[in-house]
């Protein structure tokens, strides 16, 4: 069987109407062609063709793979020649075949053929019934929704059929001839869905005279009837309707009001508001939720009151919008106690209510805990860059960690809200050159980091930091050096590592830990800062003091794949506390050495881990290393390990 | 056929003006409390919702099994044409819930026929998603249907249409709608933030219909791969394992949505209809641009489909005859007004000018395609009747949409579209190929 792809691309082939196109196609119809060939012309004729391709379509309608090819292009000519080949394929067509053209003749609402619809709608072919039914019910006219109407009775799929152009009349306008379709479906013996399907129906097309009815539908026992009444009330439009629903809402059962108040509170209106918001007085959580949705101003007294013994009221109180809001809680701020406050502060945060930000800074300083905690919060949601001088006083004055740390976030969070990326750590910088005491710069240093590391560097904090590193206070110099170990690129490496030669402990062995890593960095290839990491390393080596500085150093080494380190993890393979470690490293930078000027070295070390090394893994590494020059899948992962 | 006058309330009208208020304070936004739908734990197999899946494969079991991490859903019926498929869902709902707990279907007419289902999740490829969802519809099921919903604007609208008559629920998989990081970037654009908005872009694939016929292979047992039912609606054509073992039907015309633009422009336009307050409309005119078509809308606002040229994306991607991967992930989106613009994609990442408007950004903490949200809230519609994020109405125009563009592509001309009568403006061709006869004997 021929294969063909084709890509739409050329407009001159699908301009409907095209004769020479359509013969061309007609041609590709021929029953010797390949049936992919023929089935693709006919989808072709479905967009270009003209009505002198009906005949030779029409004669396909009843092959078994082609039918529905032929019936896809009838289907979509507008032309009448096409309605009138598929009302022939009725005579003499059955099975699935007949069941697609009546298909068809219902798509293109072909109204001659509502006779035939009717014979094969009462005939005893269920399934062709069925079909002629639908097919009746979409050409709509008065004389195929006349034969619908009279298989009602004895035919479940009329029903359905039915309710298709009930819905159809309501469409355009005519609501009196819906409504008696839909009553006669819900008045019959219809179940199941076509009854839901009714009752939604005549309840909709009844509009406001639909209430009744929906009320009705509403007191229902039965959940699905129950449900439509749900649906209806979101889709029944007219004040009088809401206000209707309102009335009722009171009435009803304790089981249904909440889903009754939630189909309310999406429908929205005149009187919802009110209703939702004397619910919520009487203490029901779901009006209190809802009011989230559609409170205003009116309703904040009440949520206010109900802060303490709602779980829904904070959450509503964060979303009911505007300013004036934001007023009353913070004047009902002055009328309770601390926990009260504590609470109010968090809805405060939560709206980003920056006309409190006053009010919070104040607050952050409060004697309480709790209080000044929860205004810290809050103030890394409604503090802007102003604010960073007040909230770097509130960082650096801090009692305890704890609440510094709440500071520090507020200010990160202003800080990223100047718009110019490169100012963002000015005003840090402004106080650590402004701090009198070494008391006042050593707290700016943690989120002047944070900062940086957000920023991926900055040369103006770079700079700062380095100098800090030189303060005669030691407090000031261990904050600095931390800072610049945790520096987002590797420029500070050379810094650091000079400081962990002249430096005493605790600092030196800080600075030593952060030239590692940024040194880590550049060898693992996540830092491009253009350093040679060996060197770093190597300058690192001279200044290990102890185990677990070796242990860094090591893994350290296993990112470089040069024979230097090679060298050095060889020598750290004669200290016991780290030679596994050194091992490994080895096994892992020692594949493309195997290929090049020092392969003798780098094998005879691979032979010594493989006889010596206790580690199994290990030694099975660098045995697989010597025998295929290629590390295993298994080994690599024992580092993680 | 259109939506009658007398019900034609606004798609989302209500949801928006309160979604815009829950995302500004981060939270998520419930249509009913949660203990009033019977999910806060503890739930009675009783009041449990039940479940029925239909061609639960990759994607289906994506979003199956987050409706299946919820507490209130029973897992009850599973269909599928393939043995291989029946046997692991029916194991599936057997660790859950014990043996005998659930039923496997070959024919979805047998699950759908069963009276003690409330819901079933259509994850069936594109060919069987209208009209899987119409039957399902017509027997009183609420649907969540994957997307493309319908591979032809006669189907969506038939789908939209058969939803509204018969008052089910549905949802469209279109879970980026309940996706944090697209719902900032649609916030930014509806409140104004980008000031006056005049460019919406999505991304799409780029664009390739496929013809032709696999070689013919020996159909095999229907009781093990039911190649009958598996066509469904689309065209007749010999059997090959490739389509149904492999999934390799994306691309052909008569099993793919609009020559694959609706794979993500299902998602994609349907971010950009949001953000543009188009939720109840569709642009008027189309006009292609090699991979890009070019749309706009009556009030002058632009829709621009397009594969490449997102930030990050490089030039020369391995991936770049398929879909666009940008530094903000797959399935970009853009937003542009004429004093900001931010673009977001499926790894969470915000693009945005001016740097200021990230002080909007408040607890959007979710990223990524996790469809739990979505699949969350279509559950409690199914509770509550209310309107979901992706309701029929949302999806039928997204999907026009959609159609209609990939109709200007495949034609190689600009398109006029009227977005109430739902055709083409003088161009039978394109009003041809609004609509394709589905296959007999099935019934759209």
């Amino acid at each position: 069987m021929r294969t063909f792809i084709f890509l739409f691309s050329a407009a001159s082939l699908l301009a409907a109407g095209d004769a020479a196109k359509t013969r061309e196609l007609l041609a590709q119809l021929k029953a010797d062609a390949p049936l992919a060939e023929r089935a693709r012309a006919c989808q072709q004729l479905a967009i270009v063709g003209t009505p002198e391709a009906v005949p030779a379509l029409a004669a396909l309608l009843g092959e078994a793979q082609l039918g529905h090819y032929a019936r896809e292009a009838l289907e979509a000519m507008a032309e009448p020649a096409a309605d009138a080949a598929l009302r022939e394929g009725l005579a003499r067509l059955q099975g699935t075949q007949l069941i697609g053209v009546i298909n068809s003749l219902g798509a293109r609402g072909d109204a001659a053929a509502v006779p035939v619809l009717g014979r094969i709608a009462g005939g005893a072919d269920a399934s062709s019934a069925i079909a002629a039914l639908h097919a009746l019910a979409r050409i709509g006219t008065p004389e195929a929704v006349a034969f619908v109407r009279g298989r009602l009775g004895d035919n479940p799929a009329a029903a359905g059929a039915l309710l298709v152009a009930a819905d159809r009349l309501l469409g355009r306008g005519r609501a009196a001839e819906a409504v008696k379709l839909f009553d006669e479906v819900r008045g019959g013996q219809a179940g199941g869905q076509a009854a839901l399907t009714a009752t939604r129906g005549a309840i909709l097309a009844r509009g406001e005279a639909g209430v009744p009815l929906l009320m009705e539908t509403l007191r229902s026992p039965d959940p699905a009837r129950r449900n439509v009444a749900l649906l209806a009330m979101r889709e029944l439009p007219g004040a009088g309707v809401t206000a209707a629903l309102v009335a009722e809402l009171e009435r009803m059962s304790p089981a249904l009001q909440p889903l009754v108040l939630a189909a309310l509170v999406d429908r929205g209106g005149a009187g919802v508001l009110a209703a939702v918001e004397r619910r919520a007085q009487a203490g029901d959580e779901d009006a209190v939720t809802s009011l989230g949705r559609i409170g205003g101003t009116s309703s904040v007294p009440l949520l206010l009151g109900a802060l303490g013994q709602s779980e829904a009221a904070p959450r509503s109180l964060a979303l009911i919008p505007g300013p004036e809001v934001d007023a009353l809680i913070l004047k009902a701020l002055t009328a309770t106690d601390a926990a009260g406050r504590t609470r109010l502060i968090a809805i405060l945060g939560d709206r980003g209510a920056t006309s409190a930000t006053s009010e919070l800074l104040r607050l952050a300083r409060d004697r309480d805990q709790a209080v000044s905690g929860a205004a810290r919060r809050a103030l890394a949601a409604t503090a802007q860059p102003d604010d960073l001088p007040e909230l770097i006083r509130l960082s650096v004055t801090a009692a305890d960690d704890t609440l510094r740390t709440l500071a520090d976030r507020a200010i990160f969070a202003a800080s990223m809200k100047i718009l110019e990326p490169e100012k963002r750590v000015d005003p840090l910088l402004e106080a650590l050159r402004t701090a009198s005491l070494p008391s006042q710069r050593v707290p700016l240093f943690r989120p002047l980091g944070a900062v940086v590391r957000s920023l991926r560097g900055s040369e103006s904090a770079l700079a700062a930091v380095k100098e800090a590193t030189r303060d005669g206070d030691p407090a000031v110099r261990e904050a600095a050096v931390k800072c610049l170990g945790d520096w987002p690129e590797a420029s500070a490496a050379l810094e650091l590592l000079a400081l962990a030669k002249k430096e005493a402990e605790p600092i030196r062995s800080t600075a030593l830990a952060g030239a590692v890593r940024l040194a880590t960095e550049v060898a693992a290839g996540r830092d491009q800062t253009p350093l040679d990491s060996l060197s770093l390393l190597t300058q690192a080596n001279a200044l290990v003091a102890n185990d677990g500085e070796r242990m860094m150093l090591v893994s350290a080494l296993g990112h470089v794949r040069r024979i230097e380190a090679l060298r050095l993890l060889e020598a750290y393979r004669a200290i016991e506390a780290v030679k596994t470690e050194a091992a490994l490293a080895l096994v892992q930078i020692a594949p493309p050495l195997l290929h090049g000027v020092h392969a003798v070295e780098t094998k005879h070390a691979l032979e010594k881990i493989a006889a010596t090394e206790q580690d199994a893994g290990v030694r099975a590494r660098a045995a697989e290393l010597l025998r295929t020059g290629a590390a295993t899948k298994k080994a690599s992962g024992k580092k993680k390990k | 056929m259109k939506t009658p006058a007398a019900v034609s309330a606004s798609a989302s009208n209500s949801r928006r003006a309160f979604l815009k208020q829950a995302l500004l304070a981060g939270v998520a936004p419930l249509i009913v409390p949660g203990r009033v739908l019977g999910r806060d734990g503890g739930v009675a197999p009783s009041n449990r919702l039940a479940l029925g899946g239909i061609g639960i494969g990759p994607r289906g079991k994506m979003v199956l099994e987050t409706m299946l991490a919820e507490k209130d859903v029973h897992y009850r019926a599973t269909c599928d044409v393939q043995a291989r498929l029946r046997t692991e869902w029916l194991g599936r709902a057997e660790q859950l819930y014990g043996k005998g707990a659930c039923t496997a279907y070959r024919d979805f007419r047998e699950l759908l026929a069963r009276p003690d289902l409330d819901a079933v999740l259509i994850a069936t490829g594109d060919r069987w998603h209208a009209v899987a969802s119409m039957y399902a519809a017509r027997a009183g099921k609420d649907v969540y249907c994957e997307k493309p919903c319908g591979i032809t604007i006669g189907l969506c609208q038939s789908l939209s249409d058969t939803m509204r008559q018969t008052g089910r629920v549905f949802q469209a998989g279109t879970q980026r709608r309940n996706v944090p990081n697209f719902q900032f970037a649609v916030h930014l654009a509806r409140s104004g933030k980008l000031g006056r908005l005049h460019t919406l872009h999505a991304s799409i694939y780029k664009l390739q219909v496929l013809h032709d016929w696999l070689p013919a292979e020996p159909e095999p047992d229907p009781e093990v791969i039911d190649w009958n039912m598996w066509l469904g609606p689309a065209p007749w054509r010999p059997y090959n394992k490739a389509y149904v073992v492999d999934r390799r039907w994306r691309g052909y015309y008569d099993f793919d949505s609009g020559a694959k633009l609706h794979d993500w422009g299902a998602h994609t336009v349907d971010l950009c209809q949001w953000a543009g307050d188009c939720d109840d409309t569709v642009p008027t005119d189309y006009e292609p641009d090699g991979d890009t078509i070019r749309a706009r809308y009556a009030n002058g606002l632009r829709l621009v489909l397009r594969p490449n040229r997102w930030i990050g994306q490089p030039e020369t991607a391995p991936n770049a005859a398929n879909f666009a991967v940008g530094s903000t992930g797959t399935c970009p989106v853009r937003f542009e007004g004429d004093e900001g613009w931010v673009e977001t994609g499926d790894n969470g990442t915000i693009e945005l000018h001016p740097a200021s408007l990230r002080q909007e950004w408040r607890a959007f903490v979710m990223r990524g395609t996790d469809p739990s949200r979505h699949t969350r809230e279509f559950l409690d519609c199914v509770k509550s009747r209310g309107l979901p994020a992706a309701n029929h109405r949302v999806m039928r125009h997204t999907h026009i949409a959609c159609h209609a563009a990939a109709i200007a592509w495949q034609l190689g001309r600009k398109v006029k579209f009227d977005p109430v009568a739902e055709a083409f403006i003088g161009d039978e061709a394109a009003n041809r190929m609004r609509t394709r006869a589905v296959r007999e004997p099935w019934i759209a």
